[in-house]
């Protein structure tokens, strides 16, 4: 479960020659104030299941062998740096364990978690960069490999049960209903995710992330299949973090090997 | 002075000479709106079109312009035009005989961007040159080398040979070649193998990695190792496997081949004399005296 660790979001002030460090899932991050520039310094570690989240001050590691450092000039730097969070910048893939099968007429919702990115700017609203919180592994996901979307791929047990999930600050939580309308079995290895049409939104009580629900409903037919993107929060006292960063597309049928093989 | 100033107003009753810098004035209007428009044209579509698209059109802007202002400038210095298109028949014949290169060029140039096998900004193989388009105009395409060459490839050529375009799809397959002793266990090699791939975030996890055994060689079993990355990162990727693939075998301790000749004698056949020589530091011609 989420600790009652701080959320790690936000404007966070630092003084001039100090270093903001913060430990989020497998991410280390340093973000270091001076006079002219922010010196960014982090590195992904390689738990997959790290649930690390840790903000104050400290201090950059001297030596940033196998680091990624990054120096960012502006005219002066302000007193606070922003982080924003945000969803990934391109659908994911996410492969199932386990093949599940969902027999004709039944309904199933799925629950799973996506890595966020961090968004770094100055306390004057300069951008600087944008983080992975997880080394983003990529994928092709199409019919063949002329017809597809590059995406980024993970692994998923494809909980039925939302507390089984394990909830971890520097991802956020989707829930995806699968409708098989067809007369045979529908057989699921891999949803295709539109992350970049989902909002963000955080719950009041736990400050948990979440995106939109999602539906995605197998028609009659077997061969076409219809993806709509929940309105507003998945569920009741939650606020509005980030918008999609591109306009869902509604109605639109799709060939299933477009939504899920 | 006086006499500077009747000079220039005699130029301007010359009715001659008045037309002749009419025609001047209009070329020189027409190429300056010439340029004025097609910049114009670039702007307005911009976003809407690709690179190749932008310089043709930007092009039919431009050599319009002028040639309708070449054609006004003509007329204004009184020269018939149907003079023009009636000697136009005789010039073809005779530009089909005197410039076949050039005309085979031009035509093959059309049919270059009809077809669209490749636009400005793609990178392509030829039978001889790789490299990144710069132009495809009236005569040649323009390419850069990886090695920063400017290299013209004349249309004709482009339109009779085998052009690869390494630009075309989002995503690249990556072949590695790998020679394997024999005595290595080939299902640890494949393990190896997909491991390395597992672990570089830019191999596409989807088309799957592949490995197959190729040949059993005189001295080695050779396999093909393939695995797809985006095309922009197609050789960083392939260097960073062949390093961490070179790496993974020496941790796995999985061997090189090396030559190896096998001598068995007949059975009854005389013994064969061995003889070990190691070479002494005096033998050697290339030790300094």
């Amino acid at each position: 479960m989420v600790s009652a660790d701080p959320t790690w979001w936000g404007r966070f002030p630092v003084a001039l020659g100090g270093c903001l460090a913060l430990s989020l899932g497998p991410l280390e991050l340093w973000i270091q104030r001076r006079q002219r520039e922010w010196y960014l310094t982090w590195r992904h570690g390689d738990d997959p299941v790290a649930t690390a989240c840790r903000l104050g001050t400290g201090s950059r590691p001297a030596d940033t062998t196998d680091m990624q450092v990054t120096r960012h000039a502006l005219g002066a730097t302000a007193d606070s740096v922003l982080i924003d969070v945000a969803l990934t910048d391109r659908p994911m893939v996410l492969g199932l364990d386990t093949r599940l099968f969902l027999p004709p007429g039944q309904k199933a919702t799925l629950y799973f978690s996506t890595p966020l990115s961090l968004r770094l700017s100055d306390g004057d609203g300069i951008p600087l960069t944008t983080i992975a919180s997880v080394l983003p592994v990529e994928t092709w996901f199409g019919a063949s490999t002329i017809d597809g979307v590059l995406a980024y791929a993970s692994r998923t047990k494809g909980r039925l049960e939302l507390g089984e999930l394990l909830l971890r600050r520097h991802r956020a939580v989707t829930a995806v209903t699968l409708h098989n309308r067809a007369r045979d079995a529908m057989a699921v290895e891999r949803i295709h995710v539109p992350m970049p049409s989902l909002a963000l939104y955080v719950a009041q009580d736990d400050c948990t992330l979440w995106t939109n629900a999602l539906t995605i409903e197998r028609d009659a037919g077997g061969t076409t299949g219809r993806v709509a993107v929940g309105k507003g929060p998945p569920a009741a006292k939650m606020t509005r973090l980030t918008q999609a960063q591109v306009a869902p597309q509604t109605g639109v049928l799709h060939a299933v090997s477009a939504l899920f093989t | 002075m006086n006499d500077v100033w009747s000079m220039v107003r005699g130029w301007f009753e010359d009715p001659q000479l008045r037309h002749g810098m009419s025609a001047v004035l209009i070329i020189l209007i027409g190429f300056i709106a010439a340029r004025v428009a097609s910049r114009l044209v670039l702007r307005m579509f911009l976003k809407r079109l690709d690179a190749q698209q932008q310089m043709v059109s930007r092009r039919i802007v431009f050599y319009g312009i002028v040639g309708i202002s070449f054609v006004a400038a003509l007329r204004e210095v009184g020269l018939d035009l149907s003079i023009f298109l009636g000697a136009a028949g005789i010039a073809t014949i005779a530009m089909g005989f005197a410039a076949q290169t050039s005309a085979s060029n031009i035509i093959s140039g059309v049919f270059l961007l009809g077809e669209r096998s490749f636009s400005v900004g793609d990178t392509i193989r030829t039978a001889t040159v790789t490299g990144e388009v710069l132009s495809v105009d009236l005569l040649s395409v323009k390419l850069r080398t990886f090695d920063n060459l400017f290299v013209r490839v004349p249309n004709e050529l482009l339109v009779k040979s085998e052009i690869t375009n390494l630009s075309r799809f989002p995503i690249r397959r990556i072949d590695i070649s790998l020679r394997i002793a024999y005595g290595e266990d080939l299902a640890h090699v494949r393990d190896v193998l997909m491991a390395v791939a597992d672990a570089n975030p830019r191999c596409l996890v989807d088309p799957k990695p592949f490995f197959a055994t190729e040949d059993f060689g005189e001295f080695a079993v050779l396999l093909r190792f393939s695995t797809w990355t985006r095309r922009e990162i197609f050789l960083e990727t392939k260097n960073e496997l062949q390093t961490a693939i070179q790496r993974a075998f020496r941790r796995e301790g999985i061997e090189e081949p090396t030559q190896r000749r096998a001598l068995e004698g007949r059975e009854g056949a005389a013994p064969v004399l061995v003889r070990w020589e190691e070479a002494s530091p005096e033998a050697d011609p290339k030790e300094p005296s």
